[in-house]
């Protein structure tokens, strides 16, 4: 075999890969149903536990920021601040927790709260020597949004030992 | 105007899938630096109380109503950062895909359930999705590297790369333009949907960076008329970001302006955006602009190439060089055939020869991709290693036309013969040009 000239590399072609009918329609068609279902989705707000494509952060405006300030008093008589990392969680979490199962922004209780509290509470002694607990108590720390930087405190909830 | 044709030439251009490639390339560092350094804390999650745990929506349907084990997470941890590394190389691309996306979505969707939902991450598991049905593996991979070395056969031209368009690399593009769009809109849609127009004004983002306590946050807190004209702007770019999807300097200008919203968002109220951010590649021509990054590093380095000197008998040799061709992004080798019965690959560099192992560490040198490989490369025992095999290779390969070691293996291609004329070579993302010399050989 004689070759004269050989190139290294034969030139780059562009070539268009090609697909069936049947499967372009069905793309098109679950194309279709996926941008209707998502934009659904959003349009409804349905966006809390469906994680859609979409971030309506901060929609509602109150007059103050609320966070939570959680504290332990053991028996011995000092009170310790309970911290999101007691939990594991986040900062974040932590008051989404709480919204969710204690008390609203707006003060409202949920059902249970102070066994809620109670819980909080044994999750911390479980992670710092298991002292008694006397009581655990929840107030709001709420921020003007004037610009001005005061801060109310706000007791909402409380869970206390019976003996 | 048929709707349906309209619809179909929206959603399915065939574009490059050198385009999705680069995607993915972005898309897979992202998820796999995110899963291994950024957000490995996730992982410590199945040790959080039951009671925090409230699983999204999306978990439920899944039958994810309690929290996985420690083994498990831990398990499914490990399989999703090695199929997001196997997705990074392209490796088995669509398989780790296929099986990263649905781990993603689950790693990201746990932590959610412990908290309020965020929407920042959705977009890269949407682009792990689309890029698993479409052929993102068909350039810039391994895979991409072993598809063009079995087209490798001895005697004739070294392949060239595949130079693909493809219309679902166009789908995939446009479901992520899509989302980016939708995400934003809606942002804005649920702000004034909620609130009225009055939101603009309202005190919903003093508010927001309050709770959100950061250092820079406070502070501008205290002056509550800025906060709000960022309101103002921020909704304003919001509803206005279907712009983005025509082409020219508008575009640019609001993907800068965008960026800076979101920088603006992580300085004061610690919210990173970044997963939806990487979705803006999707709106540009990412092989152009890949091409024009490889010719300006080539420029940069003003080395002249490796000139690499090869059996073109030999159709092990000829992978090799074609394997070699195909990780050289910045035209750092130029590749051409030896006299017949060349003993080793040679590779010549600044006057200087290198033979056999010799000759595959210079090419090393010059290859980036294959830096991380190169200091192993010269440990003794390696070395000692590498120089027998080369030698036990080279002195077993067939210079028949075969494509393998030994005396029988033989591989032919129909239609694939000698090219007869010298030219050049071109290797994609500014590949090297290596023009031949004209020469005989029987």
């Amino acid at each position: 075999m004689t070759v004269t000239d050989t190139q290294t590399s034969s030139p780059a072609v562009v070539v268009e890969r090609k697909y069936p009918r049947w499967l372009m329609a069905a793309m098109a068609v679950c194309t279709a149903i996926f941008v209707v279902s998502q934009l659904g989705v959003g349009l409804t707000l349905r966006t809390l536990t469906y994680p859609v494509v979409a971030f309506p952060m901060f929609a509602d405006a109150p007059k103050v920021e609320i966070d939570p300030d959680i504290n332990a008093v053991t028996a011995d008589g000092v009170t310790h601040h309970l911290m999101w990392s007691d939990f594991g969680l986040t900062h974040d979490q932590l008051n989404f927790y709480v919204n969710r199962k204690i008390a609203l922004n707006n003060h409202e209780l949920r059902m249970g709260a102070p066994e809620k509290l109670k819980f909080l509470g044994e999750q911390w002694a479980a992670k710092h020597g298991n002292p008694t607990l006397k009581s655990v108590s929840l107030s709001f720390d709420e921020h003007a949004l004037d610009g001005s930087g005061v801060v109310t405190k706000v007791p909402i909830v409380s869970w206390t030992a019976t003996s | 105007m048929n709707p349906i044709a309209v619809w179909q030439r929206y959603w399915f251009p065939a574009v490059p899938v050198r385009r999705i490639a680069v995607y993915r390339l972005v898309i897979a560092a992202f998820a796999f630096i995110d899963v291994t350094v950024v957000s490995g804390f996730i992982s410590r999650y199945s040790h959080v109380s039951q009671e925090f745990y409230k699983p999204l929506y999306i978990l439920r349907i899944m039958g994810h109503h309690f929290q996985v084990s420690p083994a498990v997470t831990t398990a499914l941890h490990i399989v999703l950062a090695i199929t997001l590394a196997m997705a990074l190389i392209g490796l088995y691309t669509r398989v780790a895909l296929i099986i990263s996306a649905p781990l993603y979505l689950w790693w990201f969707a746990t932590y959610y359930s412990y908290g309020a939902v965020q929407h920042g991450r959705i977009i890269v598991v949407i682009s792990l999705v689309v890029l698993a049905i479409a052929p993102a593996g068909r350039a810039l991979s391994v895979d991409a590297i072993r598809l063009r070395s079995r087209r490798a056969v001895a005697g004739a031209a070294l392949p060239a790369p595949l130079n693909e368009t493809d219309p679902l690399a166009g789908w995939s593009m446009r479901v992520i333009m899509i989302l980016v769009v939708a995400a934003y809109t809606l942002a804005a849609y649920a702000k004034v949907h909620t609130s009225g127009l009055g939101w603009a004004t309202s005190g919903a983002l003093q508010r927001l960076i309050i709770e959100k306590h950061t250092p820079a946050g406070m502070w501008l807190s205290h002056y509550p008329e800025i906060v709000k004209l960022m309101q103002v702007l921020t909704l304003i770019m919001e509803g206005t970001t279907a712009i983005v999807l025509f082409r020219g300097r508008i575009r640019d200008l609001y993907f800068l302006s965008l960026a800076m919203f979101h920088v603006g968002t992580l300085v004061l109220t610690n919210i990173n955006f970044l997963g939806l951010m990487v979705g803006y590649l999707a709106f540009y021509d990412l092989e152009v602009g890949a091409a024009r990054i490889s010719a300006f590093a080539g420029r940069l380095s003003r080395a002249k190439p490796v000139d690499v000197i090869y059996d073109s008998d030999c159709g092990l040799c000829v992978r090799a060089v074609t394997v070699l061709k195909s990780l050289d992004w910045f035209g750092a080798i130029s590749a051409r055939p030896g006299p017949a019965g060349i003993p080793a690959m040679r590779a010549i560099y600044r006057g200087h020869v290198s033979e056999g192992y010799d000759a595959f560490r210079q090419v090393a040198r010059v290859v980036p991709v294959l830096w991380l490989a190169l200091p192993f490369a010269y440990l003794p025992p390696v070395a000692a290693l590498g120089h027998r095999a080369y030698a036990w290779v080279a002195a077993h390969r067939s210079t028949s036309g075969a494509c393998g070691v030994g005396p029988d293996a033989a591989c032919t291609v129909p239609g694939h013969d000698h090219a007869a004329v010298g030219g050049s070579v071109d290797d994609g993302l500014g590949g090297s040009n290596a023009t031949i010399a004209g020469r005989d050989r029987a």
